[in-house]
């Protein structure tokens, strides 16, 4: 999971200040581990170098609480295809899916079809191991029935998640 | 573990299963076990769609069975009611010669005919204000009029009846009642005639003084060969409705064991299952008798309405007897839970599934041959004994075994059998696999009909064999002539205005008439009267004798004679009764009397006794004793009106003389009741088994569901399913019925010689029931054919 | 886990011969629901392709529609050029038998026959020999590895041995399409993979292409393709392009 793509789909819906950034992030995706503010403002600094984000105004004050992002067409186009390339089939994957998700509802792209593509990216993973596992020996059968199992696993889990992705709009609309 | 098994066994009986699992369970705590699992069964039977629709077939099913038991039982008080209404409007006088009195009646016989049905009429004169009122009448009529039943009001009203209103041309005045009739359909009329006299004796011919109204029934009793006939025919058609019921009680079996698992499951024990099963039977067997009773009672008003084969019968006259209606309304329900118990035999309920034996216990022949063997051996006594014999019980419950003997066999033939097949076309691959593993299915549902079948060949050989006995040879032959009329006439002006009238009659081609009398041919001088020969004087014109005789030169003055030689004198006035001799008349047989040969079919009686054919040149009609007319008709063969016209004819001359149309043989009228009765039982049965085996085969179909989608998704043709069904009913029902001729065959083979009747066989009617059997196979496969289609559509593949 | 390049397997549906059954815009509803509403769908010679979608989605309803047993309300099914919907019921039927296989989840086997003799049927039905036909089951039992089982009635064997029997009487006559309908449905993991296994290998020597409807990813994983039927629709992810 990327700090900075969630950032920019953050600010996707209008220009903020970094501290609002943190908060915003902190509430939606930061149960386990919140930012440190520190990793927000390298963040930005980085996305800025980069051209994704630019700084829209700075109020009058001290720290660089006072700068307020906003993001261009450059970022717009960086989330989209963040959000448009599958996740490597790993374990402990839905973090990573689930902020895109989340991401996706908040900018009002469709979830669904991310849920599709990585469906579709886990299958492909799914089928070779199912090709690989056919022609082998039993202790490839167990090795790839393993992986098969995990990726079942989440396999599930993105059907879970797209069968409830409209209770999870409602709830982020809140 | 096995052990444990047990106990655990023994641990489960508490919730629904029987009684408390712990100490020894009282008698009240044991009933209470028991009324529970029977209303849980009862509440199964009633609860969800196709619980009520399975208990309603099965209701339906019993239902149909307890209407014909009830009709049966009905039966005896049927016969009776009829009798006493014979007896009601019975005239006949036994005693003594009467005098006319305050009390007495002048009756003449008008019985007629219309078409083939009899009339019943009587011409009446009472002869004083004291004569009782005859059954069916308020009144005598009046000179002129008559009261008719409704059955003949409404053929007189007809347009055909034009002919019948010539014959009986008296003014309506009334209708009989239902008390002077046998049943609803019976042509009948009493007519005032002032005309009638009886001059001396107390009858002449078809006319006769009584006062004896209604009463002089007398029982003569059954006929040992007709008792006989009558216990056949009621095993005949009871047996398969047994079968009927017992195969009634088991529509869903399959279904229910599964819920009776589903039950042990719970922690129901094995005897608990079984008693929930007999409340779940126990209500469509209640329901089955409240059906039936409710049948009996459409049928009875229907049955009023019918007439079969000229029998009708009034819807009041159908009345079970009420210790009878008890015992089917107790026996039914009771029976439905026996044959549960039964089929539950063969079943472990155990509580993960129903554990069928998978691979049958073969089946044994030897207890299967027990029950026919046994009911030989019981027929045996009847064998040495005759006839007479035939009251035993031994009979009869031979007989039942017998047959029983039929339905014990055909699982095991039909097992033989398939166990042979399954080579062949798909269809009949499919259809022997089927009767393979559930043979005894098929084989229940079959052998109602097979019962029925053989029952009714046995029957129909023994009337075949009886027939000869019981009909009649009338020596007639129906080419030569088609109708006779056989009256007392006063003299030779009587008998050539009959004949001239006949002959003028539109339809009659030609009528040859004899006058017959008796006459003594008188012994030696002194020796008593009453040890005198008698020969028969027969007086006709040349033609007629040439109808009853080979003789040779007739002309007008010849005599012919056989057995009395030329120039014999005979006494004419031949006595009648044990009054004193008349005054005698003799005749001389003329020396140039020929001889004649007697050809046996011509028509009319002719005795044994010696004969003399005289022309009435020879012999005038006016000198031979009491004249009898011997009318033989020609008809035209196309005009069936032709006999009605010349029956018109006659009675035009004397209301009470009839012209009756010849049949080669005449059978007894009550040998021929009993026969439709069974012909017309044997079939209903038939009908009743044949539903039974639709359902039966629907219900199986249904189950099948699944599979016949699955079948047709691989591109089963419905062809092929069609010919598979019919094989798994036609193979079950070729084999029954072969059976069912083997022991039908059998049977009657033995009742024959019971009744020590010439061995024979009615070859067409056996042809006819077999093809009856066969035709209810098919008609069941037909029935079942539109579910068939409708289950083998692919939405059978969605129910998951 | 290494990234695995897709390898000559993984059939592309744009490629340019024409699709050996194709359905488009395909409607069916059963009484007021309706189970397929403007469905497409396109399988080639060969291919294997997956069904998935949740409970109710209408995959059985595709499946039978593809295969002639339902006939669509609207939209039409072209199986080698010809459309399905325009043969007579009894030309569907032969069709079915001499070109069609299917092996359902469960409930399928005739249950007075034989194993042997179940395999044999649509050989038989559609008029070899029954001698020919029951040595050609016999072959085929033995490949998928129930040969011990041609002489039991389909009451007496297991749950995997059934279904591979039933694998069997679809692949016996040589099919071009095999359609599975949740085939691992009624098995556990390892009769199920053993099953899918055998399928799939019999199905790629045969050259049949197999419509394999399911719900579970790791059957699914068999095919070569997938398309997700949602409220009556089938979609085909657009990652698998």
């Amino acid at each position: 999971m990327t700090i900075g793509h969630t950032l920019l789909g953050l600010l996707e819906s209008g220009p903020r200040h970094g501290y609002d950034l943190k908060r915003a992030f902190d509430e939606r995706f930061g149960q386990d581990r919140p930012l440190h503010y520190g990793q927000v403002y390298a963040t930005m600094a980085r996305l800025l170098k980069n051209g994704l984000v630019e700084v829209e105004g700075i109020e009058a004050g001290e720290g660089p609480d006072r700068k307020r992002y906003a993001i261009t067409d450059a970022g717009v186009t960086d989330v989209e295809q963040w959000l448009a390339q599958p996740e490597k089939p790993e374990p402990y994957l839905q973090s990573a899916l689930y902020t895109k998700v989340v991401v996706a509802l908040l900018t009002g792209r469709s979830a669904q079809d991310i849920l599709d593509t990585q469906r579709s990216e886990h299958l492909r993973l799914m089928r070779e191991l199912t090709r690989r596992k056919s022609g082998g020996d039993l202790s490839d059968q167990l090795i790839c029935d393993h992986a098969l199992f995990h990726l079942e696993a989440d396999m599930r889990w993105l059907e879970l998640t797209a069968a409830r992705l409209d209770q999870l709009a409602e709830e982020l609309a809140r | 573990m096995t052990a444990a098994g047990g106990t655990l066994d023994h641990d489960v009986t508490t919730a629904p299963g029987g009684g408390p699992a712990d100490g020894v369970p009282g008698a009240g705590d044991r009933l209470r076990g028991w009324a529970r699992d029977l209303a849980l069964g009862a509440r199964f039977a009633l609860t969800g769609r196709e619980a009520i629709v399975r208990t309603l077939l099965s209701a339906l099913g019993v239902g149909l069975g307890v209407a014909m038991l009830l009709l049966g039982t009905t039966v005896p008080g049927l016969v009776a009611d009829r009798s006493q209404r014979g007896a009601a409007r019975d005239l006949t006088y036994y005693g003594s010669a009467l005098s006319p009195g305050p009390d007495t009646l002048l009756v003449g016989e008008g019985d007629t005919s219309w078409h083939g049905e009899d009339v019943y009429g009587r011409l009446l004169k009472p002869e004083g204000p004291a004569v009782k009122v005859v059954a069916g009448l308020t009144a005598y009529p009046a000179p002129g009029t008559m009261y008719v039943s409704p059955a003949l009001q409404r053929v007189l009203a007809s347009p055909q009846g034009y002919l019948l209103r010539d014959r009986l041309p008296y003014r309506i005045v009334g209708t009989i009642s239902d008390a002077g009739l046998l049943g609803p359909s019976e042509l009948a009329y009493y007519a005032g005639d002032g005309s009638l006299r009886l001059d001396g004796g107390n009858s002449s011919g078809d006319l006769y003084r009584t006062n004896s109204i209604g009463g002089h029934y007398v029982d003569r009793g059954m006929d040992p060969v007709l008792l006989l006939l009558s216990v056949v025919a009621f095993v005949v058609l009871l047996l398969p409705i047994a079968v009927f019921v017992a195969t009634a009680a088991r529509f869903g079996g399959e279904r229910r064991d599964r819920r009776l698992a589903a039950l042990r499951l719970i922690g129901a024990d094995i005897s608990g299952t079984h008693r929930t099963a007999a409340g779940e039977s126990l209500v469509g067997g209640a329901l089955g008798v409240l059906a039936g009773f409710l049948f009996f009672q459409v049928g009875r008003a229907v049955i009023g309405g019918i007439e079969i084969a000229g029998l009708s019968v009034f819807s009041h006259d159908v009345t079970p007897g009420p210790g009878m209606a008890a015992l089917i309304a107790l026996a039914v329900p009771v029976c439905s839970v026996v044959v549960t118990a039964m089929a539950l035999r063969g079943v472990a309920i155990e509580p993960l599934g129903v554990v069928r034996r998978s691979a049958p216990v073969r089946r044994r022949l030897w207890w299967r041959l027990v029950p026919p063997v046994l009911g030989v051996v019981m027929l045996v006594p009847a064998l040495q004994g005759g006839e007479g014999s035939s009251n035993s019980l031994l009979l009869p419950t031979g007989m039942i075994l017998l047959l029983v003997g039929v339905s014990s066999l055909l699982p095991w033939l039909i097992e033989q059998v398939v166990a042979r097949m399954g080579a062949g076309p798909v269809p009949i691959q499919l259809g022997s696999r089927r009767l393979q593993l559930s043979g005894g299915t098929a084989a229940r549902a079959v052998s109602g009909v097979t019962v029925a079948v053989a029952g009714a060949i046995a029957i129909q050989t023994l009337f075949a064999g009886v027939t000869g006995v019981y009909t009649k040879n009338t020596g007639l032959d129906p080419q030569r002539v088609q109708a006779q009329l056989a009256h007392a006439v006063s003299g030779s002006g009587e008998l050539d205005e009959l004949t001239d009238r006949l002959r003028a009659a539109d339809g009659v081609l030609g009528v040859t008439a004899r006058a017959t009398s008796t006459a003594a041919i008188p012994g030696a001088p002194g020796s008593s009267p009453s040890n005198w020969n008698q020969a028969q004087v027969d007086v006709g014109d040349c033609a007629s004798l040439e109808s009853v005789a080979r003789i040779s030169g007739c002309r007008p003055g010849s005599v012919y004679t056989v057995g009395v030689r030329a120039g014999t004198t005979l006494d004419l006035a031949d006595p009648e009764g044990d009054g004193p001799r008349p005054k005698p008349r003799l005749w001389k047989v003329p020396a140039g009397a020929g001889p004649a040969v007697l050809i046996g079919n011509g028509g009319g009686t002719i005795s044994d006794d010696p004969l003399v054919l005289a022309t009435p040149q020879a012999l005038p009609v006016d000198r031979i004793n009491q004249p009898y007319a011997q009318l033989q008709l020609r008809l035209a063969a196309n005009d069936p009106d032709a006999v009605e016209r010349a029956r018109n004819a006659a009675v035009s001359v004397d209301p009470t003389m009839d012209v009756t149309t010849i049949e080669s043989s005449v059978t007894l009228h009550s040998f021929d009741a009993l026969r439709r009765g069974v012909i017309v039982g044997a079939t209903a049965t038939m009908v009743l088994i044949g539903l039974s085996l639709a359902i039966g085969t629907i219900e199986q179909l249904r189950e099948r569901r699944r599979l016949l989608a699955v079948l047709v998704a691989f591109g089963t043709r419905r062809s092929t399913l069609a010919l598979s069904v019919l094989w798994q009913t036609a193979l079950p029902m070729l084999l029954g019925l072969g059976l069912a001729l083997g022991f039908g065959v059998g049977l009657g083979a033995i009742l024959l010689r019971i009744t020590r009747s010439p061995a024979g066989f009615d070859w067409t009617s056996v042809a006819e029931l077999v093809g009856a059997g066969t035709a209810v196979a098919l008609l069941a496969t037909l029935v079942s054919m539109p579910a068939l289609w409708r289950l083998m559509r692919p939405e059978g593949l969605r129910t998951e | 886990m290494t990234p695995m390049t897709p390898t000559a397997h993984s059939a592309r549906p744009g490629r340019s011969e024409a699709p050996l059954l194709a359905a488009t815009g395909l409607h069916k509803s059963y009484g007021a629901t309706p189970a397929l509403a403007g469905a497409d769908f396109q399988i080639h010679g060969g291919e294997i392709v997956a069904v998935m979608g949740p409970s109710g989605s209408g995959k059985s309803t595709l499946l039978h529609c593809l295969a002639g047993i339902v006939s669509p309300d609207g939209g039409t099914v072209h199986y080698q050029g010809r459309e399905l919907s325009a043969l007579s019921d009894a030309r569907r039927s032969a069709l079915r038998r001499s070109d069609f296989g299917f092996v359902f989840q469960f409930g399928q086997l005739v249950p007075e026959l034989t194993c042997l003799e179940n395999v044999a049927l649509p050989l038989r039905l559609a008029g070899t020999r029954r001698r020919d036909a029951e040595q050609r089951a016999a072959e085929w039992l033995e490949r998928l590895e129930v040969a011990d089982v041609a002489g039991k009635r389909p009451g007496e064997v297991s749950g995997g041995q059934g279904q591979r029997v039933a694998i069997a009487r679809a692949l016996a006559p040589r099919p071009r399409v095999v359609f599975a309908d949740e085939p691992t449905g009624a098995l556990d993991s390892l009769n199920g993979e053993r099953a899918m296994q055998l399928l799939t290998a019999a199905a790629r020597d045969t050259g049949a292409a197999v419509v394999l409807v399911t719900h579970e990813v790791r059957v699914a994983a068999y095919s070569d393709r997938e398309v997700v039927v949602r409220d009556g629709r089938a979609t085909t992810p657009a990652a698998a392009l």
